[in-house]
C-alpha cells in the first residue's frame, strides 16, 4: 500500500514552497492553496481551457493535469512571478492592457504566460503563429482578436529592448541584382 | 478626436493591473477563516423522480458539517425570487435543489 502523503518542495517564482500533500492534490490547487497563488485559475480541470497555465522551466504545463508530487524538486513560474519587480510590470502585461486583451480576466493569466511562451521562442510571430500558439488557450470575453493585438505590441516592444536589430542580414536578403 | 477626458479617449482600464499580475478576486479566491467547502452530488440520470436521498453516511462523514436535501431547502427557505410580483403572470416555482424530480440535468 503506497503512501498517501507525502514532502515534497516545489520552487514557485524562486521561492521554495514545503508542503505534506495528499497524493491526489492537482498542482494547479496545490499553487492556489499551499502556495496561496491564486492567479492560476481552474476552468476546466481537463486541460481544454488553458487557464490554468503555468510555467515549469519555462515551458506551459497544464497544472490541472498534474499532481503536485510530480513537480516536487521542479522551477515553476506563475502570472504572479512574470513582473520584474513591484513597481514594474512586463511587457506582455503592459500589453495586455494597452490593447484591453482582457475583460473578466479569468483567462488571462493562462494567456499572459502563454505569449510569454510563444514570445520567448518566437520574437516575431505572425497573426497566424500567434492565433496557433493560443489553441490551448480559451476566452470566452474578448473575441482573442484583442489578444492578438496585444501579443503584437508585446513583440515589436521586446525587440526594441532587446539589443540591437540586425539590420545587415535583411539587407542582404532584398538587395536585387 | 477625443471630446472629453474618457469619450473618444485612448483609455486604460482601471481593474487591469490587478487582472493582469493574477491578483483577482474571484470567487473561489476568496478565503476566509473557517471557511467552510460545499459539495452538490448530482443526479446520474438526467430526467428522473426522486424516490428517495439517503443522507446517512454523509452526515456522519467525518469534517462533514451539515447536508441538505431540496425538500429541507424547501422547508426552511421556500423557493427562490425570480420576478417582480405582477398578478397578471405565470411565474414557475424555482426551488434551490430539485425536490420531486430532477430534469435537464447535465
Amino acid at each position: 500500500m503506497s503512501e498517501r502523503f507525502h514532502d515534497i518542495t516545489i520552487s514557485v517564482n524562486g521561492e521554495d514552497v514545503r508542503e505534506s500533500v495528499d497524493a491526489r492534490t492537482t498542482l494547479v490547487d496545490f499553487l492556489r492553496e499551499t502556495a496561496g497563488l491564486t492567479g492560476s485559475h481552474v476552468g476546466c480541470e481537463h486541460g481544454v481551457c488553458g487557464a490554468c497555465t503555468i510555467l515549469w522551466d519555462d515551458q506551459p504545463v497544464r497544472s490541472c493535469l498534474v499532481f503536485a508530487i510530480q513537480a516536487d524538486g521542479a522551477r515553476l513560474r506563475t502570472v504572479e512571478g512574470l513582473a520584474p519587480s513591484e513597481t514594474e510590470l512586463h511587457p506582455i502585461q503592459e500589453a495586455f492592457w494597452e490593447a484591453h486583451g482582457l475583460q473578466c480576466g479569468f483567462c488571462t493569466p493562462g494567456m499572459i504566460l502563454s505569449a510569454y511562451q510563444l514570445l520567448q521562442r518566437n520574437a516575431r510571430p505572425t497573426e497566424a503563429e500567434i492565433r496557433h500558439a493560443f489553441d490551448g488557450n480559451l476566452c470566452r470575453c474578448t473575441g482573442y482578436q484583442h489578444i492578438v493585438d496585444a501579443v503584437q505590441a508585446a513583440a515589436r516592444q521586446m525587440k526594441k529592448t532587446t539589443g540591437p536589430r540586425r539590420q545587415t542580414a535583411a539587407r542582404k536578403v532584398n538587395r536585387k541584382r | 478626436m477625443p471630446i472629453s477626458k474618457t469619450v473618444g479617449a485612448r483609455i486604460k482600464r482601471r481593474e487591469d493591473p490587478a487582472l493582469i499580475q493574477g491578483l483577482g478576486q474571484y470567487v473561489d479566491d476568496v478565503k476566509l477563516p473557517q471557511m467552510l467547502h460545499v459539495a452538490i452530488l448530482r443526479s446520474s440520470h438526467g430526467h428522473a423522480k426522486i424516490k428517495s436521498l439517503d443522507t446517512d453516511a454523509a452526515r456522519r462523514h467525518p469534517g462533514v458539517v451539515a447536508v441538505f436535501t431540496g425538500a429541507e431547502l424547501r422547508d426552511q427557505i421556500g423557493t427562490l425570487p425570480t420576478t417582480a410580483d405582477n398578478p397578471t403572470l405565470r411565474i414557475p416555482k424555482h426551488y434551490v435543489l430539485a425536490i420531486d424530480k430532477v430534469c435537464y440535468v447535465g
